[in-house]
């Protein structure tokens, strides 16, 4: 190897090393203003640029890394809408609840009882249950109720 | 009895007369009635009734991320009408109901309330 193309390789080899540490630099940059959590800094060292090398990153490919490292941020909805922060239902609890209701009511109907038991069983229950299914099982109820066709405990509120 | 203890007894007699509060003002008393769709009555009309069957009232639940508003009606003669309501602005109506309310509500024939109107007046007074 000659003396020239020793030193041509080792300006290559620095001038990579530079644009790699620019890169790296604007990607921690960027990271700390959304406070990303441990998980998204880690995905931060592993964003790749699809076609480029580390020696040709320009201005151009530093956004566009920047740009990636914001969308593999998650998104801190805790913190900027209160509302997020209230726990829903899981679709699994969601479904269960749904199943559980949808039971209690059919029980009931057979039955023809409704019971303060059934009331705060199905109370219980609406947290967790879908709008649809807490629609449907206050429906068979009160037209049940209405037709004759389920009984009230005395005493006691149906609902 | 002499007539000094007489007179003192007319006194007394008088002041417990003065110290019984006045019962007056229209007072009127309703009954529940239960339509096929509707049912209207008084709390007071309801607790005033010579049967033990006669009843109205509403509800309103709070659950995680809703609420939802119920009432019920029974006549005399024990036939019921109940609806429920997700409406917020049926809600806030049935909330408002108290012991000296007037209530009357409709149903449409898949229970839901239609209309729900509380009355509260002097009138409903217990």
């Amino acid at each position: 190897m000659s003396r020239a193309r020793t030193i041509a390789l080792a300006a290559l080899g620095g001038a990579a090393l530079f644009a790699l540490g620019r890169a790296s630099i604007s990607a921690t940059a960027v990271a700390p203003a959304r406070e990303a959590p441990v998980a998204a800094r880690e995905r931060i060292v592993r964003v790749a640029v699809p076609g480029t090398s580390a020696a040709r990153l320009d201005d151009r490919d530093v956004a566009r890394i920047r740009d990636e490292v914001i969308a593999a941020i998650p998104p801190r909805a805790e913190a900027d809408d209160p509302s997020a922060a209230a726990p829903a239902a899981a679709p699994a609890d969601t479904a269960i609840a749904d199943g559980a209701s949808d039971h209690l009511v059919d029980e009931a109907l057979a039955a023809r009882r409704w019971t303060s038991a059934d009331r705060r069983a199905l109370g219980g229950r609406l947290g967790a249950m879908s709008q649809a299914a807490r629609e449907r099982a206050l429906a068979r109820i009160t037209t049940a109720i209405n037709r004759g066709e389920l009984a009230i405990e005395a005493g006691s509120s149906p609902l | 009895m002499s007539h000094s203890r007489a007179f003192a007894a007319l006194a007394l007699g008088a002041g417990l007369l003065a110290a019984v509060p006045a019962l007056a003002g229209a007072h009127v008393v309703y009954s529940v009635i239960v339509g096929p769709d509707y049912a209207y009555g008084s709390l007071d009309g309801a607790r005033a009734s010579a049967n033990t069957t006669e009843q109205i009232g509403c509800l309103t639940t709070g659950y995680a991320g809703g609420a939802y508003g119920f009432c019920r009606a029974t006549s005399a003669a024990g036939v019921n009408l109940t609806c429920y309501t997700f409406d917020a602005s049926i809600i806030g109506a049935m909330r408002a109901l108290d012991s000296e309310s007037y209530v009357t509500f409709y149903a449409d024939k898949g229970g839901m309330c239609t209309m729900v109107s509380i009355d509260t007046s002097s009138v409903y007074k217990p």
